[in-house]
């Protein structure tokens, strides 16, 4: 007689992707242009890290440039003399364990995500299965996050799902 | 594969970028009065010469700054990486 209760599900080894990639609903995103910064926000100078203060990230794009991310709105007084643009609706977000989104980023984009390279409170745009992606190493050291614009948001989870299969 | 050293972001791969083409190609001082084997040697005809190029590439998939690279079109070595903008061209 079959040993029922001990026997494995055939799809045990699957993983369950659904926990493993999330998408992270209702941020508030901005683009900041502001050439000669804004004293009052956590703006990083160096390329390709990230700032945080008060629940407000602000990940570096490009010389005079960041994306403003948090989870609530932020009064528009705060920001200066910067020109923002709205993004909150044009973004799909995805939050990846950090060993997990190694591999799987690996599988279609060229960034060095090394951990001596790519550590906690850095940044970096790229390109993945020939979509701009922005991935951000969160501060907790322990996820990464990866935006990528709206429309592309269900392929691109496909795409993380089918990637992750082979984890 | 090429890696674009981008003085921005850094060490990146060249599918990244997008090739802007020569560097060094003067649009005709006098459009109006500029005919057409003129246009056809600004548009369409390059030396291609073994060596040294100065090139144009775009960090699209990055900073999206205009970049002006130096490449051995033989070795592909990149001896140089600028800004655009302040390489005063």
């Amino acid at each position: 007689m079959p040993d029922l209760p001990t026997r494995q599900s055939a799809l045990a080894q699957t993983p369950k992707l659904d926990e493993l990639i999330q998408e992270r609903r209702d941020l508030w995103i901005q683009r900041l242009y502001a050439p000669d910064g804004a004293p009052r926000l956590p703006l990083p100078v160096d390329p390709n890290r990230a700032g945080y203060r008060d629940g407000l990230h602000a990940l570096w794009l490009a010389p005079g440039e960041w994306l403003l991310v948090s989870e609530g709105a932020m009064a528009p007084a705060d920001i200066g003399d910067g020109a923002l643009s709205d993004l909150s609706h044009a973004r799909t977000v995805f939050r990846i364990p950090v060993a997990a989104a190694r591999e799987i980023l690996a599988r279609g984009c060229p960034l060095d995500l090394r951990p001596e390279v790519f550590s906690p409170g850095h940044c970096a745009q790229s390109v993945m299965a020939s979509v701009a992606i922005l991935v951000h190493f969160l501060e907790d050291g322990a996820h990464m996050d990866i935006y990528v614009a709206r429309s592309y948001g269900q392929f691109m989870h496909a795409w993380l799902k089918d990637a992750a299969l082979s984890l | 594969m090429l890696l674009i050293p981008c003085p921005h972001c850094g060490p990146r791969a060249q599918t990244e970028f997008s090739y802007g083409g020569d560097a060094n190609v003067a649009r005709p001082p006098a459009p109006e009065d500029a005919d057409g084997g003129t246009w056809v040697d600004y548009l369409y005809l390059r030396d291609n010469a073994k060596g040294g190029h100065d090139e144009l590439w775009q960090h699209i998939f990055g900073c999206r700054r205009w970049l002006r690279v130096g490449r051995d079109v033989v070795s592909h070595e990149i001896t140089s990486c600028t800004e655009l903008a302040e390489s005063g061209a």
